[in-house]
């Protein structure tokens, strides 16, 4: 027999009996009291897990080794301490970290406009201009969307070594005019907001594929822009195959290269570790000097997550699900 | 002017008309050239680069095309890291894929199994360790497995694991790799599935209520089969995506030197990456190269033509 799930009497009601509420709960919830609260503790436990080390990282930066041994995990040490970490990070090597964040800003802004120029008039010609070829040209586009970027940094480095751009900060710049993802997210999106009859009319009334683009194409990708844009930072700022492999000179690498130079030249965060003096100067690198790079390279695209979530979800979204 | 001679300059001007439609249809087509040519540039010219260089001889960095035959695919695959390399990322993916698949839709159907703002923020919550970059997990994951600093350390003193060599050592790296991706990725997905699984119609939840499904039937009877769609599409995804790992083992391998439980050529791309870099073999490198893109564009065509997760038509 069906449940009767008409809407019960309000709790505050006269009349209200406990199975009413129960009853009243179920509809609203779809699960009982037992199973909801169940949830809550497994989601708030995952969420603890998940959390746990960011928040481990934001505080460590503010211990000395000793207080990070002592202390409980999530205590703050001093915040002087992170100025002290900061001037440490500034001595190595002549303050080559200032060098890697304006490197990542630098290159993540240049591949970012690049990327928007190509792949927004690409997906506007997709999804508009009946062209010989157009479908090939899909079809490439959702293959490569789909290849891993780091499958190809490898032979890019080959190519790039006989184009005599290896080592130069165009290596990677230049790679981000390719963003099969962005063209293809375009593509679907003025296939979804321009329907044939308006192309049609524009047409009658004599508008060129130039015309359509310039008073109607651009002024609509607005609303893709941002999808793009967030969806396409956090892959350029991270990118760290790349910018190990193509650029070999330490003042043209980004901060996620220059983080693995650092831990990678001394053994600041060997477990037995207690801090890494390095010649010639005598910086010191610890684990406090590490966390301190850890969130200043997560916190720009940490940013974006949470002012532009919906944003970034329905660029991974829409790469993922048929619209 | 006679009729005829109207007719005939009427007929040119449409012809010419329709001659400079079309000039201006084909000129416009240039707004598409600049990404052609840097697919052509940065996607399908490195492939084809591995194909030719992994046939080619290096003689101080000058290559001689096809002049090595199958020398360089011979020496690859006589050398046993090669395997070992690719024999820890075939595990790590099978094991990666599989917990990121069964973990994510589980935490996104937990999350779904009611639609409150909880399931939202928790969702957003979740979301945020993709933000980390892979130098950073990778680096955050060498303190969370030293007892002495970790957060978790309680729970491994509790079971007896008081130095991370105790538990840490190069046969668990794909068990900690793992983790680490799960930590780093798994918000991204748990997004996309909850995304998919918040789009399933009240109607046909409420229908399948009154027909008496309890909530446990309704998250997997009704809103699974919504999301079976895009499936394939993850678990290939995934699969293409975990046998790349290059970036967190590296950085783990250079952090760690030679206390590490990760060796320099632990994935085929560190392989690829060390004989460009410390033997400066371009031809070996192509070849694993060449593994790697066959892998990728293989998959990347198996989702396109049969998982049916994207629009393919242009019409």
């Amino acid at each position: 027999m069906a449940k009767d799930f008409s809407y019960p009497n309000r709790p505050t009601e006269p009349g209200h009996t406990s199975n009413q509420w129960f009853q009243r709960w179920l509809f609203r919830t779809g699960i009982g009291p037992g199973t909801y609260l169940v949830r809550i503790i497994i989601i708030c436990l995952l969420i603890f897990t998940f959390l746990t080390p960011m928040l481990w990282l934001v505080t460590a930066m503010t211990k000395t080794n000793s207080q990070l041994i002592n202390l409980p995990p999530f205590a703050v040490g001093s915040l002087d301490w992170i100025g002290h970490a900061w001037n440490n990070l500034l001595l190595y090597l002549n303050g080559v970290i200032v060098r890697w964040i304006l490197n990542s800003v630098q290159y993540t802004t240049l591949g970012l406009i690049l990327s928007l120029l190509t792949a927004i008039p690409a997906g506007f010609v997709l999804a508009v201009i009946k062209f010989r070829g157009r479908r090939a040209v899909l079809w490439i586009t959702l293959i490569m969307m789909l290849v891993p970027g780091d499958a190809l940094v490898l032979p890019l480095y080959m190519e790039m070594f006989y184009l005599r751009i290896i080592n130069t900060p165009w290596a990677l710049v230049l790679p981000a005019a390719s963003f099969p993802m962005g063209v293809y997210l375009t593509f679907q999106y003025f296939k979804a907001s321009l329907p044939p009859d308006i192309i049609a009319a524009a047409r009658v009334d004599g508008c060129s594929n130039f015309q359509l683009f310039r008073y109607i194409g651009l002024p609509l990708s607005k609303n893709i822009v941002g999808v793009l844009a967030f969806t396409n930072f956090a892959a350029l700022w991270s990118n760290f195959f790349a910018a190990t492999l193509l650029v070999d000179s330490t003042q043209l690498k980004t901060l996620p290269a220059g983080i693995s130079i650092i831990v990678g030249s001394c053994g600041a965060v060997l477990p037995a570790a207690t801090r890494c003096v390095m010649p010639p100067d005598g910086t010191t690198i610890a684990r406090a000097e590490v966390a301190l790079l850890g969130v200043i390279s997560t916190l720009p695209v940490l940013i974006i997550y949470i002012l532009a979530q919906r944003l970034v979800i329905r660029g991974a979204t829409a790469g993922a699900i048929k619209e | 002017m006679s009729a005829v001679n109207r007719l005939a300059a009427n007929d040119s001007y449409r012809l010419t008309a329709r001659k400079k439609r079309r000039t201006i249809g084909d000129w416009s087509l240039l707004l598409i050239v600049p990404y052609l040519i840097a697919v052509f540039i940065f996607h399908l010219g490195p492939a084809l680069v591995a194909v030719i260089f992994s046939f080619s001889k290096f003689t101080f960095g000058r290559p001689e095309l096809f002049a090595a035959g199958l020398d360089n695919f011979v020496k690859v695959f006589s050398d046993p890291v090669f395997f070992r390399s690719y024999g820890n990322v075939i595990q790590f993916s099978i094991l990666a894929t599989a917990v990121g698949f069964v973990g994510s839709l589980g935490i996104a159907l937990l999350l779904a199994l009611t639609r409150d703002q909880f399931g939202s923020v928790a969702r957003s919550l979740l979301f945020l360790p993709g933000a980390i970059n892979p130098t950073v997990v990778g680096l955050i994951f060498i303190f969370m497995l030293d007892p002495a600093v970790s957060p978790f350390g309680f729970l491994f003193r509790a079971v007896g694991w008081n130095a991370t060599t105790d538990f840490v050592s190069a046969s668990n790296a794909v068990v900690i790799m793992t983790a680490l991706r799960f930590f780093m990725s798994s918000g991204a997905w748990i997004a996309i599935f909850y995304s998919a699984l918040e789009g399933v119609s009240q109607e046909l939840i409420d229908s399948a209520k009154i027909d008496g499904c309890s909530p446990w039937q309704l998250a997997w009877l009704v809103r699974r089969p919504m999301i079976m769609g895009f499936v394939w599409f993850m678990i290939i995804q995934l699969v293409a995506y975990n046998l790349q790992i290059f970036a967190e083992p590296y950085v783990i391998s250079t952090a760690l030197g030679g206390a590490s439980f990760i060796d320099r050529y632990w994935s085929p791309n560190m392989l690829g990456s060390f004989y460009t870099l410390q033997r400066g073999d371009l031809g070996m490198s192509a070849v694993v190269s060449l593994s790697q893109t066959v892998i990728s564009i293989t998959a990347s065509i198996f989702v396109v033509t049969r998982t049916g997760a994207f629009v393919t038509s242009t019409d």
